[in-house]
């Protein structure tokens, strides 16, 4: 029965639109009324033998084409398939004020379209159906009947056909998949962290700093997941089983915290920690003695599952994120899309609405100026002194960042002698490569923001795009540099005989920076914030308080993500780290930006930059980190005396011992 | 979920999950905020789908809504009887459409309707008049509108019949890469 419902359907959406466009009548509403009528046309028959009729209300004029239902289930779910329901919503109005009744709906005028639309969904699996009920332009009223009466007929439907064209079981898996999937769904909305504080933002503020926000609330789930699935199956077997470390003890001042040594090298926080042998002797270095709990293939796995687990994630959210966008496209000049797009609806506070009425109106103005005497051609001296202006702050920015480099480079490599020479005791030295590399990425980008501001770009957009691949290009250099000095001092032996331990090392160089990276986030938005608020409205005499730089704070992010993934095969616990440090970075970046900021003076393209964060992130950073871990666990030989691995010449080994 | 609630049957919250972008929870919460309104009016025991409605008055205090210039239109939009008065299942159906989830496609036929302040199915001139009268407020002159509406008629309007049609809308608001974030209201 189901089958010949759909032979009768014979409707298709999109050759209706191409049929439409071809025959160039500019009068889609007839196109969508002669869709209507055939619609009658195929069903009276049957709609009149299943009494669903009440009474046919338009005459029966036109004759048309079939289309198979197999064609207009693929059509239908093309993004022009609501051209159909385009018809319900174009017409609902014009029909409407000759009835008293309902406003929203014509149902009482089109019966026979919503029997159309019934066997339209009797057509499709049940997640299929409520996808398309919930994206039909009714009203919630009308969408609960049809929803009754479709899932009357279905159930009718199923106990009355003995050889149903559809077998049970796929419908039954199908069934079980969506409700799972709505299960997860709704776990992991009931988890909204933040919703209050994310809606005085977006109230406040807009999309566009609303997007930060949330994307530090996504890293924050990355990170848990991460922890969830290292800490059962790594930690918390280390800890039940206590290694026997040096018998020595150290002593704990406050700056351990900070420098990752002391007490907290043979810790839990570090590689160095997890072994699972029991009765090894400082010294001696003995085979491994194989527990009940094999820690080297648990260490692996974890390891590369969490990786993988975030990269589906990750993924996922990149393909999310595309769907939702459109092409980046030029609105500038464009005013009908500024008319109808540009009102963010989020914002609830009256001040920031009067803020933006004036930006709008603001923007509407110039770009009547520049409709009536268009844009301003530029001279050829203008165009060359532009030219030369923008190579310029191009040729500083790249100076800049390989001055930058090759002064991490080589003191990273010197490193001895000149900590020798500034501290002497103590591990305080540790500290200086990584305050540093933070003093780079936070001083740097200031100076970018004064060249930007010299070359005075005209379009926003543009400005914001040159600013992201500039802080971009400089902390992939950092990192790059980082990452290589510690490869090439590991392959060259350099921590053979200082450090016998090197995964250790390089797990607490990782944890410094991450330290670092958070000491230097919290100062610069504490002070640093406060002072140029201060320094705009009091030195420069601004009436507006700043503008919150939403690009330069999502990169930051990134590269604090990056490091926590780098770090998490030498420091398992860094996840659980990175978690604290994103709690406590909301916090704070809110209250900072309540109190110094205000919104955004242009449109800031949300779903664009969103896009574009999350490709960034998926990109250079986790692919770059996973790269890296890839090939440590590959080409590196581990170090013999300390970690699971120790007796082994490549991690990647751990499962083929026995 | 929800079994320790009283307001809604079971089915009742899985129609509407089936029909909406909401979890049970925030159907729950929604008519907590639908109640917060009239607490004396909204009944707390909403199984037998009560008849309910509250007037566009007391809608438009809530803070998601109470500055947005086209507050009004989007409750005329909703409503069953076109007067701005919500039920609950309009109230839902409002805040569902413009959730985070709904896609593009619903969107701009809603915004279509909301800007269609006439309400003859169609933009036409002084309905984009209307609209950009309320984007800015009193900012600009009577002639600088009309100037602007003249404008975004000639841009937008493909058929050439004087005012914008659905599909016209539907074009122009497809290339706008923000419309699916800036229409949306956080509930």
């Amino acid at each position: 029965m189901a089958c010949s419902v759909d032979s009768t359907l014979d409707i298709c959406q999109a050759e209706q639109d191409s049929e439409c466009s071809m025959e160039d009548e500019n009068d889609t509403s007839s196109c969508m009324d002669n869709d209507f009528e055939t619609v009658e046309m195929d069903f009276v028959g049957h709609l009149i033998k299943h009494n669903w009729v009440d009474e046919p209300t338009e005459k029966i004029t036109l004759t048309r084409k079939r289309w198979s239902a197999a064609t207009q289930r693929v059509l239908s779910s093309m993004p022009s398939r609501s051209v159909e329901w385009t018809g319900v919503a174009a017409h609902s109005s014009p029909r409407v004020q000759s009835q008293a009744s309902s406003n929203r709906d014509i149902d009482k005028d089109r019966v026979p379209q919503r029997k159309h639309l019934l066997a339209t969904l009797q057509a499709r699996s049940v997640a299929e159906c409520a996808r398309m009920l919930r994206s039909l332009p009714l009203s919630l009223k009308k969408k609960r009947e049809v929803r009754a009466q479709f899932s009357c007929e279905r159930g009718r439907q199923e106990t009355s056909t003995k050889d149903s064209t559809r077998s049970h079981f796929p419908s039954w898996l199908g069934k079980r998949l969506s409700g799972a999937q709505q299960g997860v769904q709704s776990l992991l909305n009931s988890v909204q962290l933040w919703h209050e504080a994310l809606k005085q933002v977006s109230g406040r503020f807009g999309t566009g700093v609303l997007s930060y926000f949330l994307f530090l609330r996504t890293l924050l789930l990355y990170n848990f997941i991460l922890s969830m699935i290292t800490i059962p199956f790594l930690v918390l077997p280390q800890v039940t089983r206590p290694s026997h470390g040096s018998s020595n003890k150290i002593s704990f001042t406050g700056l351990e915290i900070l420098t990752g040594t002391g007490v907290l090298t043979n810790s839990l926080m570090f590689y160095g920690y997890y072994n699972y042998t029991d009765g090894w002797r400082p010294g001696k270095t003995e085979a491994y003695i194989k527990g009940t709990y094999n820690i080297r293939l648990a260490y692996i796995l974890t390891i590369g599952i969490g990786l993988f687990v975030t990269c589906i994630m990750l993924i996922y959210s990149v393909f999310k994120t595309l769907g939702t966008s459109s092409p980046m496209s030029v609105s500038h000049g464009n005013l009908a899309l500024k008319v109808f797009s540009s009102w963010d609806f989020k914002i609830s506070k009256k001040v920031y609405v009067q803020q933006l009425s004036e930006n709008i109106c603001t923007h509407l103005k110039v770009m009547l100026c520049e409709l009536h005497s268009g844009i301003p051609k530029r001279r050829l001296m203008t165009r060359l002194i532009w030219l030369v202006l923008h190579c310029t702050a191009w040729a500083i920015c790249l100076t800049c960042i390989f001055c930058c480099v090759l002064g991490i480079y080589r003191f990273s490599h010197d490193r001895k002698q000149f900590s020798m020479n500034l501290i002497s005791e103590g591990d305080t030295h540790w500290l200086i490569l990584p305050l540093l590399v933070c003093g780079v990425n936070h001083l740097i980008p200031c100076v970018f923001n004064m060249l930007a501001w010299m070359e005075s770009y005209d379009s926003f957009n543009l400005r914001i795009y040159i600013a992201i691949i500039r802080n971009l290009f400089l902390k992939v250099s950092m990192l790059g540099v980082l990452c290589y000095h510690w490869l090439d001092s590991i392959a060259a032996g350099k921590y053979g005989t200082n450090n016998e331990c090197w995964e250790t090392f390089v797990g607490q160089e990782l944890y410094r920076f991450l330290l670092m990276d958070f000491l230097f986030s919290v100062l610069d938005t504490i002070f640093g914030n406060f002072l140029w608020s201060v320094f705009t409205r009091k030195i420069l005499r601004r009436k507006r308080k700043p503008v919150f730089d939403i690009a330069l704070n999502v990169l930051e992010l990134i590269y604090g993500q990056t490091l926590a993934w780098l770090g998490i095969l030498f420091s398992p616990l860094l996840p659980t780290l990175q978690i604290v440090k994103l709690f406590l970075l909301f916090y704070l970046k809110r209250a900072s930006l309540m109190m110094n900021y205000q919104g955004p003076l242009k449109p800031w393209r949300a779903t664009q930059m969103t896009t574009i964060f999350i490709s960034i992130l998926c990109f250079p950073s986790f692919l770059g980190a996973t790269a890296c871990i890839t090939y440590t666990m590959w080409r590196l030989k581990p170090s013999a005396t300390c970690g699971p691995f120790r007796t082994l010449s490549s991690m990647f080994l751990a499962g083929s011992r026995r | 979920m929800g079994n320790k609630q009283s307001t809604f049957r079971d089915d009742q919250l899985d129609e509407y999950q089936d029909c909406t972008f909401f979890t049970s929870k925030e159907i729950l919460r929604l008519h907590g905020r639908f109640r917060d309104l009239a607490p004396n009016v909204v009944p707390l025991d909403y199984t037998n789908n009560p008849d309910v409605t509250l007037p566009s008055s007391l809608i438009i205090t809530m803070p998601e809504l109470k500055e947005n210039p086209f507050r009004y239109r989007i409750l005329e939009t909703f409503s069953e009887d076109g007067e701005g008065n919500l039920t609950f299942y309009d109230f839902v159906d409002l805040f569902s459409v413009l959730s985070e989830t709904a896609p593009l496609d619903l969107k701009i036929i809603y915004a279509f309707r909301i800007y269609d302040f006439n309400r003859d199915g169609f933009l036409c001139l002084e309905d984009v008049e209307e609209t950009v009268h309320r984007l800015t407020g009193e900012e600009l002159r009577v002639e600088e509108r009309r100037l602007v509406a003249r404008r975004v008629m000639e841009e937008a309007d493909l058929d050439g019949d004087g005012k914008l049609s659905l599909i016209d809308f539907q074009n122009m608001i497809s290339r706008a890469p923000d419309f699916i974030s800036t229409f949306h209201i956080r509930i």
